[in-house]
C-alpha cells in the first residue's frame, strides 16, 4: 500500500520553498498527522528545498526542484529532487553542516544521493 | 489625485457578491499562499529592535539582513531580534541569527517565537550559543 500524499515541482528559488513546504504540511494536517511530526517534516523539507535553491543551480538559471511524499505502512517517505550540479565537496566547511545534522536528527532515515541522471536527491522517512 | 485614490479605496472594500464566483474566490483563498516575513524596526537610544513576523525561512533572509544593516550604526550597542510574531523558523533563518551574533560588534538578544517554531534552538543546540530572552525590554 503506497498512498501518494503530495507531489509538486517548482523552480528552485527561495520564494518557492514556503509554497512547497506549506503544500506538504497542509496535506499532513488534513490527514490528521501529529502536530510535532508535521513540524519535524516541515524543518527537514525546508532544509532540503533551501539547499536546492542555494546550491543546485549556481551560475545558471534555476531549474526545477520536486517535492514528493507518500505514505506506506505507517511510514511517510519524502523526497526532494533537483537536476542541479550534485553534491560538491566544500573545503571551507569542516564536519557536517547544521542543516544535515538537523535533518538526520528529525528523520528516522535520511539518505542523500546523486541519481544517475544527475542532481541531488534527499530522501527522508518518518514513522507516523 | 486624492479623489481618485479614494475611489479605488472604496472599490477595494466592496464586498464580494454571493454566488458561484464568490465561492470560487474563497476556495482560492484556502490554497497555500505565500506569507512573506515582515520586519519592523524600532530604535530605542543605542538599542535596535527588529520585530520579525511571518515565516522566517530562506525567502526572508535578505530582508532581515537588510533591515539589520539599516537599523544599526556606530552608536548601536545592542540588537534585539523579536521573533514573537514568527510562525516558522528553519535553518536558513537560524543561520541569519547566528551570523549576526558572530559578526556584530554589539550584543545580540533573541526573543524566541512562540510554541513549536522555537524548537529549532534546542534541536540544534543554538540555545547554548545565542542569548535568548523572554522580552525585548530585558537587559
Amino acid at each position: 500500500v503506497n498512498l501518494p500524499l503530495y507531489e509538486r515541482s517548482l523552480p528552485a528559488v527561495a520564494a518557492n520553498v514556503g509554497a512547497l513546504r506549506r503544500g506538504l504540511t497542509e496535506a499532513l494536517v488534513a490527514r490528521g498527522t501529529d502536530a510535532q511530526r508535521v513540524g519535524d517534516v516541515a524543518l527537514v523539507v525546508s532544509e532540503a528545498l533551501s539547499n536546492a535553491a542555494v546550491h543546485a543551480y549556481v551560475g545558471r538559471s534555476p531549474g526545477p526542484v520536486a517535492l514528493a511524499a507518500a505514505v506506506s505502512y505507517g511510514t511517510l517517505r519524502v523526497t526532494v529532487t533537483d537536476l542541479g550540479r550534485g553534491m560538491i565537496p566544500r573545503t571551507d566547511s569542516p564536519g557536517l553542516g547544521l542543516g544535515v545534522v538537523l535533518m538526520g536528527r528529525l528523520a528516522d532515515v535520511l539518505e542523500i544521493s546523486e541519481p544517475a541522471a544527475g542532481g541531488t536527491e534527499v530522501c527522508a522517512r518518518f514513522s507516523l | 489625485m486624492s479623489s481618485s485614490s479614494h475611489r479605488s479605496g472604496r472599490r477595494s472594500r466592496r464586498r464580494p457578491i454571493a454566488g458561484p464566483r464568490a465561492r470560487r474566490s474563497s476556495a482560492r483563498r484556502a490554497q497555500p499562499r505565500p506569507e512573506p516575513a515582515r520586519v519592523d524596526v524600532e530604535r530605542r537610544a543605542s538599542v535596535a529592535v527588529l520585530h520579525v513576523s511571518g515565516e522566517f525561512d530562506l525567502s526572508a533572509v535578505d530582508r532581515v539582513e537588510a533591515a539589520l544593516a539599516r537599523a544599526t550604526g556606530d552608536r548601536t550597542d545592542r540588537v534585539v531580534f523579536d521573533l514573537r510574531g514568527v510562525s516558522f523558523l528553519d535553518v536558513p533563518g537560524l543561520r541569519t541569527l547566528l551570523r549576526a551574533d558572530e559578526r556584530a560588534p554589539f550584543a545580540v538578544d533573541i526573543v524566541p517565537p512562540p510554541g513549536p517554531a522555537s524548537r529549532i534552538f534546542a534541536l540544534t543546540e543554538a540555545d547554548h550559543r545565542l542569548h535568548l530572552v523572554a522580552d525585548p525590554g530585558e537587559a
